[in-house]
C-alpha cells in the first residue's frame, strides 16, 4: 500500500480535530480513535501523531495540558479549541465535497466497456 | 485599575533541558502505554517492546522534530507578552489621560506649543546655519577679500574689502590653493523690447568660470561661457535663470541663439540655467553676463569693485589658501607700494560669509526657545508630580499586589511618554505654521532663507526634543511615585500628608523655573531697550512722507552729459508737477540703502598724504533740490544751484565730520580735488551738511560728499520725492510719468524712505520682537507653575491654617504668610537667574546698540515685573487660605 504523504497529512489534521471533538485527549488516545474509527485503514507510523499535534497547537486550533492518565502517569492531554472547531467544521465540509466529487468521476463508465 | 486581564498563572517553564525533557515524557507516554497493551495481548516484553518501537517509528527525529515546534511556540508567546505589556501600558496611560481630562490638555498644550517653537526656530537654523549650501563639495567654496585691517581708516568691514581688477587677477593666477576663482559685480539691465513695460533685472556680472568651475553647476539648456569670449570688446552673451525664462519667455526653449535688449543693447541667449539652481543671493538671479576686462579696460590697482568667489583644490585647506594670499599680498605690497601699501588678502568659508551676520541672533533665538522648552517641560513635570501625589494610593496599591517597581516605573514612564508625543505630534503640525510665519517676519535679505523649510530632517529632530522632554518631565515624578512604600502610603490613604519631600522637589523646580524665566526677560529686556535706542537714533534727514525710486538709462541712448542730464531736468519738472508733490531730487546711492565703492580725495595745500593712503570719502553725486527733498539740514553756505553745471566753477557740498578732519571746522571756500592724482580737478567746497546715517543706523559718521549731478552725469540715479499727502499713494502717477517721457526707462525699487528705514532696522526687530514673545511666555509659564506650586501647598496645609485660625491667628498673618513663602521662592528664582543672566548676556554683546550687557536698569525692572508675577500668582491661593473653616477642618481630621 502506498502513501501520498500529502494526503496523509491534511486528513491527519483534520482526524486529531475530529478525534478531540468528544473530549480532550492524550496523544495516544488520539491514535486510538483514529485507528478504530477508520477500521484500521489508514496505516501510519504512530510517532507522525506528535508533530502534528504540535502543529495544530502551533496554530491555536488545540492547547495542551499536563494530566493523570486513567492508569495514573502523567500525559499531556489536548483540546480542540474554539478556533479548531472552526477549523474542522470548514475542512470537513470541503473534504466531503472534495471526496463527494472525485467518487462520482471514478463512478463514470467509459462508454463501451 | 490594575492591568485589565489576568496575568497567565502557570508557564512552562523555558529551560533547555526542561523542554526535552517534557517531549521525551510525553513520547515516552505513549509508547510505554502501547508496551503495556501489547503486553496484555500476550507479547513477551522484548517482543511488546521492538513492536511498540516499530509502530512509533524514528523516536529521535520526532523527539527533535516535536522540541523544535515547542520552541517555536515559546518563543512566540514570550514576543506577545511583551508586546502585551507595552500595549496595556499605553492602553492603560490612555486611559489615565482621558480620566484627567484637564491635566492633560494643559500639559498637551504645553508641550506642544513649546515643541512648535522649538522646531520652527529650529527648522530656520538648521536651513541658515546647519544645511550645507546647494552646490557640489561646496564647503570648498570661498570668498576673496582685500583686507585693509592695517590701514587707518573708517570703513564698515575692514577685513571684507573689495578687491581691484588686478589684485584679483594676481590672486587667480598665483594662490595655487585656489582651483578657480571668479570675481562679481551686481548688474541690473533693463529689459525692453518685449510687449510689457520696460523691466529692470536682478543679475549679476561676472569673470570666467563662476557656475561651471566655482559653483560646478552647468546649464539646463544651451551653453554656459567659453573661454576666450571674456575678452574686451566680445561677444555680448546673456545666460537666463530658469525662473526667468519661465516668466519672461513662457519658457520657450526657441529663445536660444535669440538676442534680446538689455539697456538697448542687443544680448544673444547661451543658455539657461536649470530649474532650482539657487545662486547665492549677491549674484542675483535673473541673467548673468560675462566680465569682459583685462588689464586694458580693468582699473588700476586702487580701483577696487569686484567681489570674488573660489574653490579650494581638493584637499587644500582653507588655511593654505591664507598663507599663500599672505605671501602674495606682501609681494604686491613691496611691487605696488603705491596701492597697495599695507592692503593683504582675507579667504573666509562662502557659507560663513553669507550668514556670520545672522547666525549669533540665530543661535541666541535657539536656546532662548530651548529655555522656554525647558520652563514648559517643569512645568508639566510640577503637574506630574502633584498627580502623582495624588495617584499614591493607587500605585500603593498595585506594589502591594505584587507589581515590581519596574513595573510601576514602565507605566508611569509610558504615561509620560505618551502625553510627550500626543503633544510633539500636535506641536510639529504646528511647527509648519510657525516657520512659515517666522519666514513672514523674517528681514527680507536674511541670507539662505530659500533653504528653510519643514522636512524629515526636522521631523527627526522634533521626535528626537520630544522624546527628550517625555523622559524629562517624566523621570523625577515617575521615580519618585515608583518608590511609593505600601505600608506608608496604605496608612494614610485618603489623606494627603505625605508631601514633605515632594513639596520640597516641586518647590526647587518652580525656583528653577523662574531662574530660566528671569535670564530670558533679561535678554529680552537688553534687546527692547537696544532696539528702541535704535529707532531713537537721529538719521540726519527726515525720512518721513519721502518716496523713493531707482531708475537706469540706457547707455547707448544716453550716451553724454546732455542727454542724461535732460532726462533727469524733464523728470524732476514732470514729478514736481504731480499734485501732492513738495520737491523732487535725485541722488546716486540712498543712505541706507547698501555699500558701495569709495573714492580718495585730497584737500588743496595740505601736505600731501602719501601715495595710496589718501583718506577715503564716500561720494554721491546730487541734483540741486536733493537736500531740500530728504530733509538734509544746510549747516553752512548753500545747496547746489541748476546754474552749477558744466560750464560752472566746480564746486562740491561736504558734511559736518569731513570739515572738522580735514578743514578744522573751516571749509567753506577751500578746495579739494577727488580721486584725479595725475590731473587734480580742484573743487570748491559751497556748503556744508549735517553727518547722515548712511550705511545703517549702527554705522559710525564718516567723510561723505556731494558732487552737483551736472558737473558729473551718470546713467543712474534714485530719485526722492517729498510729498505732503501719504507718499505710497504717489506710486501710480510717478511711474505713470516716467512712462509718459520714456516708456524703455524701468522704474525699480519704488520704496517710502521710511519702508526703507524700517527694513535697515528688519533685523533687530525680527530677534527683538521673537525674544520678547519667547520671554512673555516664559514669565507666564513661570507664573502659573508657581500658581500650582503654591496653591497646592495651601491645599495640603489646610488643616494647619485651619488650626492656625483657630488658635487665633488673624487673617493678615495667614495671607502674609503664604505670600512671604510664594515670594520667597520667586525670590531665590530671580537671584539664580540674575548671576545665570550676567553669564548669559555677554554672547548678546554683538546684537546690543549702546546698552551694556549688564544694564542695571534692565535687570532691575525685570526683576521686579518677576516679583510683581509672584505675588499676583500666590494672591488667589493666599486668599483661600484664609477662608478656611477651622472647625469643618479639625472635624474632617
Amino acid at each position: 500500500m502506498t502513501q501520498n504523504p500529502n494526503l496523509v497529512r491534511g486528513t491527519l489534521d483534520l482526524l486529531i480535530l475530529k478525534a478531540l471533538t468528544w473530549e480532550p485527549k492524550h496523544g495516544y488516545g488520539v491514535g486510538e480513535w483514529i485507528e478504530s474509527a477508520t477500521d484500521n485503514a489508514l496505516l501510519m507510523e504512530e510517532g507522525t501523531l506528535y508533530p502534528a499535534l504540535h502543529r495544530l497547537e502551533n496554530k491555536g486550533w488545540v492547547e495542551s495540558e499536563w494530566g493523570l492518565s486513567e492508569n495514573n502517569r502523567r500525559a499531556k492531554y489536548y483540546r480542540l479549541t474554539r478556533e479548531g472547531d472552526r477549523h474542522l467544521a470548514r475542512e470537513a465540509e470541503s473534504w466531503s465535497r472534495h471526496t463527494a466529487a472525485v467518487a462520482k468521476a471514478l463512478a463514470l463508465q467509459a462508454p463501451g466497456r | 485599575m490594575t492591568d485589565p486581564r489576568p496575568r497567565r498563572l502557570f508557564r512552562i517553564p523555558f529551560r533547555k533541558g526542561g523542554l526535552r525533557h517534557e517531549v521525551d515524557e510525553e513520547l515516552r507516554f505513549h509508547i510505554e502505554t502501547r508496551v503495556g497493551q501489547l503486553l496484555d495481548e500476550g507479547l513477551s516484553e522484548e517482543e511488546a517492546r521492538a513492536e511498540a518501537r516499530r509502530r512509533f517509528g524514528d523516536v529521535e527525529r520526532i523527539g527533535e522534530e516535536v522540541e523544535e515546534l515547542t520552541r517555536r511556540r515559546e518563543r512566540a508567546m514570550r514576543s506577545s507578552d511583551h508586546w502585551d505589556d507595552i500595549g496595556r501600558n499605553l492602553a492603560f496611560a490612555f486611559r489615565q489621560l482621558v480620566r484627567n481630562r484637564v491635566f492633560s490638555v494643559v500639559s498637551v498644550l504645553t508641550v506642544a506649543l513649546a515643541i512648535a517653537a522649538t522646531t520652527s526656530i529650529y527648522s530656520v537654523v538648521d536651513g541658515i546655519l546647519l544645511r550645507p549650501l546647494p552646490y557640489p563639495e561646496s564647503d570648498e567654496l570661498v570668498m576673496v577679500w582685500a583686507d585693509y585691517t592695517r590701514r587707518d581708516v573708517v570703513l564698515p568691514d575692514k577685513r571684507r574689502e573689495w578687491l581691484s581688477w588686478p589684485n584679483f587677477s594676481d590672486f587667480r593666477d598665483q594662490v595655487g590653493a585656489v582651483e578657480a576663482v571668479s570675481a562679481f559685480m551686481g548688474w541690473g539691465p533693463t529689459l525692453t523690447g518685449s510687449d510689457t513695460n520696460a523691466e529692470r533685472l536682478n543679475g549679476g556680472i561676472f569673470s570666467h568660470g563662476m557656475f561651471s568651475d566655482v559653483l560646478g553647476v552647468e546649464p539646463a539648456l544651451g551653453r554656459g561661457f567659453l573661454p576666450g569670449e571674456d575678452v574686451p570688446d566680445g561677444p555680448a552673451l546673456v545666460l537666463l535663470g530658469h525662473g526667468f525664462w519661465q516668466r519672461a519667455f513662457g519658457g520657450d526653449p526657441a529663445i536660444l541663439d535669440q538676442t534680446i535688449l538689455l539697456n538697448d543693447q542687443p544680448h544673444t541667449v547661451i543658455g539657461v540655467m536649470p530649474a532650482g539652481f539657487e545662486p547665492p543671493a549677491f549674484l542675483g538671479t535673473d541673467a548673468w553676463t560675462l566680465m569682459q576686462f583685462d588689464d586694458s579696460n580693468g582699473g588700476g590697482r586702487g580701483s577696487a569693485f569686484l567681489r570674488t568667489v573660489g574653490r579650494l583644490r581638493d584637499g587644500a585647506s582653507l588655511d593654505l589658501a591664507r598663507a599663500q594670499g599672505g605671501q602674495l599680498g606682501s609681494r604686491l605690497e613691496q611691487e605696488f607700494p603705491e596701492a597697495n601699501t599695507d592692503v593683504g588678502y582675507n579667504v573666509y568659508p562662502l557659507h560663513f560669509d553669507m550668514v556670520q551676520q545672522a547666525s549669533s541672533a540665530l543661535w541666541i533665538l535657539l536656546g532662548a526657545v530651548g529655555l522656554v522648552l525647558l520652563i514648559a517641560c517643569v512645568n508639566v513635570a510640577n503637574l506630574l508630580l502633584a498627580r502623582g501625589a495624588s495617584r499614591h494610593g493607587e500605585l500603593a496599591v498595585r506594589v502591594a499586589l505584587g507589581a515590581s517597581k519596574g513595573r510601576v516605573l514602565a507605566q508611569l514612564m509610558t504615561e509620560s511618554l505618551l502625553l510627550a508625543f500626543i503633544g510633539g505630534a500636535l506641536g510639529f503640525g504646528l511647527s509648519f505654521v510657525g516657520v512659515e510665519a517666522l519666514l513672514a517676519l523674517a528681514p527680507d535679505q536674511t541670507p539662505l532663507i530659500e533653504q528653510v523649510g519643514v522636512d524629515g530632517r526636522i521631523m527627526g529632530f522634533a521626535a528626537a526634543v520630544t522624546l527628550a522632554a517625555g523622559v524629562f518631565f517624566g523621570i523625577l515624578p515617575a521615580l519618585r511615585a515608583s518608590g511609593a512604600k505600601p505600608a506608608s502610603a496604605l496608612k494614610d490613604a485618603g489623606r494627603s500628608g505625605h508631601g514633605r519631600r515632594s513639596g520640597r522637589l516641586r518647590s526647587g523646580l518652580v525656583v528653577g523655573q523662574v531662574a530660566l524665566a528671569l535670564m530670558l526677560l533679561v535678554g529680552a529686556g537688553l534687546l527692547l531697550r537696544s532696539f528702541q535706542k535704535l529707532q531713537q537714533v537721529d538719521l540726519g534727514f527726515e525720512p518721513e512722507g519721502v518716496l523713493s525710486m531707482q531708475m537706469q538709462l540706457p547707455p547707448v541712448r544716453f550716451p553724454d552729459a546732455t542727454t542724461r542730464l535732460a532726462f533727469f531736468e524733464q523728470l524732476e519738472e514732470r514729478l514736481q508737477a504731480i499734485p501732492g508733490v513738495e520737491s523732487v531730487g535725485s541722488i546716486t546711492n540712498l543712505p541706507l540703502a547698501g555699500q558701495d565703492g569709495d573714492t580718495n580725495f585730497w584737500v588743496e595745500g595740505a601736505a600731501p598724504p602719501p601715495q595710496g593712503l589718501e583718506p577715503s570719502v564716500w561720494l554721491r553725486r546730487v541734483t540741486p533740490d536733493y537736500f531740500d527733498a530728504m530733509g538734509l539740514e544746510l549747516v553752512g553756505g548753500r545747496a547746489f544751484l541748476p546754474s552749477d553745471d558744466l560750464d560752472a566753477t566746480r564746486v562740491i557740498v561736504v558734511n559736518e565730520t569731513l570739515e572738522r578732519d580735514y578743514f578744522d571746522g573751516q571749509a567753506i571756500g577751500r578746495r579739494l580735488n577727488v580721486n584725479n592724482p595725475a590731473d587734480p580737478v580742484w573743487r570748491e567746497v559751497v556748503g556744508v551738511v549735517r553727518d547722515i546715517k548712511n550705511f545703517g543706523i549702527r554705522a559710525e559718521s564718516r567723510n561723505a560728499m556731494y558732487l552737483p549731478f551736472a558737473q558729473a552725469p551718470t546713467t543712474f540715479l534714485f530719485t526722492t520725492i517729498r510729498t505732503s499727502v501719504e507718499p505710497a499713494s504717489l506710486m501710480n502717477p510717478v511711474r505713470a510719468a516716467v512712462a509718459d517721457i520714456d516708456a524703455g526707462i524701468a522704474v525699480a525699487n519704488m520704496r517710502t524712505m521710511d519702508e526703507l528705514v524700517s527694513a535697515s532696522l528688519a533685523a533687530d526687530r525680527f530677534t527683538a520682537s521673537l525674544l520678547g514673545g519667547f520671554a512673555l511666555v516664559a514669565l507666564l509659564l513661570a507664573v502659573v507653575g508657581l500658581y500650582g506650586v503654591v496653591s497646592y501647598s495651601v491645599t495640603t496645609r489646610l488643616p494647619e491654617m485651619g488650626v492656625r485660625i483657630a488658635l487665633g491667628a488673624g487673617t493678615d498673618g495667614i495671607r502674609r504668610l503664604i505670600l512671604r513663602w510664594a515670594l520667597s521662592l520667586a525670590s531665590a528664582g530671580i537671584a539664580v537667574g540674575a548671576i545665570g543672566a550676567l553669564g548669559v548676556t555677554r554672547l548678546m554683546e554683538g546684537l546690543l546698540f549702546d546698552v551694556p550687557t549688564t544694564d542695571v536698569a534692565t535687570f532691575g525692572v525685570v526683576s521686579l515685573i518677576m516679583a510683581l508675577a509672584a505675588v499676583t500668582a500666590s494672591l488667589v491661593p493666599a486668599v483661600r487660605a484664609t477662608r478656611v473653616d477651622p472647625v469643618q477642618v479639625l472635624k474632617s481630621e
